[in-house]
């Protein structure tokens, strides 16, 4: 399926395009997507999850469909076209994964479902593509399958997350190939064999930089550096079948920077909480207290996700990690308040003044 | 009628990435570089150079050349 069989998705992505080149091809607070967490229960154990699953941290909660209905109103009013579906890991409670799909309106987004493709087969993969599934992403983590089987925590895992790109991709799916890309492996020899792998079968690959979040707390040293974002930019130029959300993707010299799409690309979590991305765990709202206009509006509040930046705030900008997410137990599940973070800011601001007047 | 098929061609080889040899080969899906964002970024070079607006049924009836050509008539020749 493709965005452009979806002629409501379509428009909105004309539209976005059109507002992104109005800006000097910078993403702006224009949206983009939403990236929903409907529930946190995981047969995985990986070693770098973000949102904690491993530790079994509520995994029983989840977004129930009339929420998730009234959520995807709200934000096909936003202009948001793209709609990531993600825990956890949804393939473990089926029928709630269609229901979910059902209550979407998935004509009016282009709908993925982020999987580890354990439990993905022909039938679910049919299902899926009925119920307007356009794209699957299943991460690999390694071109050897004993690696990627030790980081997920379960062998097997390689060869089931292969399986499901190519399931999907026999249901009509577009399937996509995640990397999570650090300083540990960004300009290795697997990486690049897993992007031969990917354009070789005709995949999209999507490039995650590894952010010091989740399971990977106050872990800096996994976040890429300067030559390995221009090392990626390399390997965006000559595998132009790459991805990543901070880059335009209209760009054809596939050089230029949309910008880190904090509130551009909102997380909700089985709580209800919504975070300004998957990884940057500062809380802007709640679906079940607010609409999500009003939680945009908080977020965009926040000068740091207001203003321009070139760099990946969780996963490139270390002065923002150091300054944002490295208090101690913040997790998704207890994410900072924006508020608070306004407000601290405010008070250092108001003190730097003070101290510089009296100097 | 040339000059159109000229100006469309330009923008196929240089959004497609293709060779002018080619350029009548090619259909929506047929080659990597024209997926979706491919087709946006088609349809947005076509409305700037031919300052147009194309309604949406046309965008998604455009799968080659040809087509193309036929649906961009009527705006070409209305302004």
């Amino acid at each position: 399926m493709a965005l452009i069989d979806k002629p409501k998705v379509f428009q909105k992505f004309k539209d976005f395009h059109s507002k992104v080149k109005a800006n000097n091809g910078k993403i702006g607070h224009n949206h983009r997507g939403l990236d929903v967490n409907l529930n946190n229960a995981c047969n995985l154990r990986c070693e770098h999850c973000f949102t904690n699953s491993p530790l079994g941290d509520h995994v029983k909660e989840y977004i129930p469909a009339d929420v998730i209905a009234r959520v995807s109103d709200e934000a096909h009013e936003l202009g948001v076209f793209e709609f990531d579906l993600q825990g956890g890991e949804l393939l473990l409670n089926k029928p709630r994964l269609y229901e979910t799909l059902e209550a979407i309106g998935t004509d009016r987004f282009y709908t993925y479902v982020t999987t580890n493709g354990f439990h993905m087969d022909s039938d679910t993969a049919s299902q899926l593509k009925k119920l307007g599934v356009d794209r699957v992403s299943v991460s690999i983590d390694s071109i050897d399958p004993s690696v990627h089987d030790s980081f997920r925590g379960k062998k097997g895992s390689w060869e089931k997350a292969l399986a499901a790109l190519a399931l999907v991709q026999d249901a009509g799916i577009d399937p996509y190939l995640n990397i999570t890309v650090g300083r540990y492996n960004a300009q290795s020899e697997d990486v690049r064999a897993l992007l031969e792998l990917s354009r070789d079968q005709k995949y999209t690959t999507l490039i995650n930089v590894a952010t010091p979040a989740g399971m990977w707390q106050k872990l800096d040293e996994i976040m890429i550096n300067d030559a390995d974002r221009a090392y990626l930019i390399e390997m965006r130029k000559q595998y132009k079948n790459i991805l990543r959300n901070l880059w335009d993707p209209f760009d054809r010299s596939r050089e230029a920077v949309l910008g880190c799409n904090t509130v551009n690309r909102m997380y909700i979590t089985p709580l209800g909480d919504v975070l300004a991305c998957p990884y940057v765990h500062i809380k802007i709202g709640n679906v079940y207290e607010e609409s999500l206009r009003e939680i945009r509006d908080k977020g965009f509040s926040f000068s740091k996700f207001s203003d321009h930046s070139e760099l990946c705030l969780a996963g490139e900008d270390r002065s923002f990690v150091n300054r944002y997410m490295s208090d101690a137990g913040t997790s998704i599940f207890n994410p900072v308040d924006v508020n608070d973070i306004i407000k601290r800011d405010d008070s250092a601001s108001r003190a730097e003044q003070i101290t510089h007047k009296m100097l | 009628m040339e000059v159109l098929r000229n100006k469309i061609e330009d923008i196929f080889m240089s959004v497609f990435e293709v060779a002018n040899e080619d350029v009548d080969q090619i259909s929506y899906q047929s080659v990597p570089t024209w997926d979706s964002i491919g087709h946006m970024i088609m349809v947005s070079e076509l409305e700037a150079a031919f300052e147009i607006s194309i309604d949406m049924d046309d965008v998604i009836v455009i799968s080659n050349l040809e087509t193309c050509i036929e649906k961009l008539q009527k705006y070409v020749q209305s302004t």
